[in-house]
């Protein structure tokens, strides 16, 4: 499984979520994680469409599908509802 | 709209050099106290004492006692002050002062009599004995209560006498000034800036630019406040001029509160990606700054940029402070006073700033803020600013005499 988080640096949501995702990933090896910058590089933030709401994390299995997306802030509790299942 | 937020800064600056006129000129006034007395009576006894006292105390009271035990011409006039006041049958100590008859006399009867001394020194008041004694028609609305007003002062323990007006004008400003420091418009700014300086090895380099920001920031907010307290006090008894600030109000007011209701239906919660070609100009801007290897050069860049973006994100954060500063002009103080209030006003605004700033040097981790705060600010600021407006339209009396 494969991780694209997308965050910018002026977003506080962000700041919020990296420190929420850094704790649900300390305990996931499998998933190969790969931050975005959106101010940075805007040219992958346009392929995988990301709205005008950030952070973002997109899920992709072994044939790069997007299997799931998280859009904005979630409670931790909500990110192993949400993503417990889809990198089991 | 740029061309007109130039010509209101244009107008603001000007004003920060018209003379500042603060209406604060008060002289105390003479309080009458007109004492009814029987001299068998303990309570009396008691009272008499007091009110010597008092006149110790406060020396613009003037106290007259009449016994009216004895002295028939007292017992009589005694008898027409006790019909003007709907009281008659009240016994001694029987006590006047203004528009108010306190009948009896014990703790409270002592605190209520300090309370209108206070009140009348500072207001003018009507002096229902003197019109009585000289025959000066009586009007329903001469007479007074004694439940608290505003200009009254209520005691609280280990801090002494409050004055409502400066309870309720503190109150204002630190309630307003937290809900005007969640606005998320500049925020990221300082959330972008602290990122960069946390990068940089020179920690005394990066306190000093924070700092710097966060002060001239605060020094910006500080003068477009007191430019704007200026106009307001020149312009505080034209009624329209207070009504389309009351319609101004109602509309941003009205705005931020549908702006929480559209918020409240999506889904998620974010930071919404909005102006970005405007925030990348002030991306670049910062890195540059922060990168910037001589400290003068980037002291310079860092005070430009809290100016320039204090300035640019006025229309998004002008609402509460104007607001504010409309309400102190609306209130006779002192210029000390309203300068006070006006830095209490940018220090609840400033004091997330500030926590997310110290708290990042010293943990060296930006802490995220939720945008549900935001939304809650949005919401918090758009109901005081419809409130106010509504206020300045509808009850103008409530913002001018007691907020």
């Amino acid at each position: 499984m494969q991780v694209i988080r997308f965050t910018a640096l002026w977003c506080t949501s962000c700041l919020l979520m990296k420190s929420r995702w850094n704790t649900y990933f300390s305990s996931i090896k499998q998933a190969q994680i790969t931050d975005i910058d959106f101010d940075d590089q805007n040219d992958i933030c346009n392929l995988y469409k990301i709205g005008n709401i950030l952070p973002v994390m997109i899920v992709l299995n072994e044939k790069k599908e997007e299997v799931l997306r998280i859009v904005g802030e979630k409670s931790l509790k909500e990110l192993h509802l949400l993503l417990d299942e889809v990198l089991e | 709209m740029k061309y007109l937020t130039k010509v209101f800064l244009f107008l603001l600056l000007i004003s920060l050099f018209i003379p500042f006129t603060s209406k604060n000129v008060q002289a105390i006034n003479q309080v009458n106290i007109y004492f009814f007395y029987d001299e068998a009576c303990p309570h009396c006894y008691d009272e008499g004492l007091y009110l010597d006292e008092l006149e110790i105390t406060y020396p613009n009271i003037v106290v007259t006692r009449y016994e009216v035990a004895s002295n028939p011409d007292n017992s009589q006039l005694f008898e027409n002050v006790k019909a003007v006041f709907d009281t008659p049958s009240a016994l001694t100590p029987y006590t006047v002062i203004g528009g108010v008859a306190l009948v009896g006399y014990n703790d409270q009867i002592s605190a209520d009599i300090e309370k209108l001394i206070k009140r009348y020194s500072n207001n003018d008041y009507v002096d229902i004995f003197y019109k009585m004694m000289n025959d000066i028609p009586i009007l329903n609305s001469d007479f007074d209560s004694i439940e608290i007003q505003p200009g009254d002062t209520i005691y609280i323990k280990y801090i002494g006498d409050i004055n409502i007006d400066a309870l309720s004008l503190f109150v204002a400003a630190i309630v307003v000034g937290i809900a005007d420091g969640f606005n998320p418009c500049a925020m990221w700014v300082l959330i972008f800036l602290i990122t960069m300086l946390l990068n940089q090895k020179n920690r005394k380099k990066s306190w000093i630019l924070g700092i710097t920001f966060l002060f001239t920031s605060a020094l910006i907010y500080f003068l477009i406040m007191v430019a704007w307290l200026n106009i307001a006090i020149q312009v505080t008894t034209i009624v329209w001029i207070r009504i389309i600030i009351g319609l101004v109000a109602l509309f941003f007011g009205g705005s931020h509160i549908i702006k929480f209701i559209k918020d409240s239906k999506k889904k998620d919660i974010g930071c919404e990606v909005t102006d970005q070609v405007q925030k990348k100009k002030l991306i670049d801007k910062i890195k540059k700054i922060v990168l910037e290897q001589k400290m003068f050069i980037a002291l310079i860049g860092i005070i430009t940029l809290a100016i320039s973006v204090n300035l640019v994100e006025l229309a998004c954060s002008a609402g509460l402070p104007l607001l504010f500063t409309q309400i102190l002009a609306y209130h006779h103080l002192s210029t000390v006073a309203y300068f006070g209030y006006i830095l209490l006003y940018i220090l609840f605004f400033l004091i997330d700033d500030l926590a997310i700033f110290i708290i990042a040097m010293i943990t060296l981790k930006v802490t995220g803020i939720s945008n549900k705060y935001s939304r809650i600010s949005t919401i918090v600021g758009g109901i005081i600013m419809f409130v106010i407006g509504f206020l300045l339209i509808f009850f103008p009396a409530i913002i001018m005499f007691n907020f």
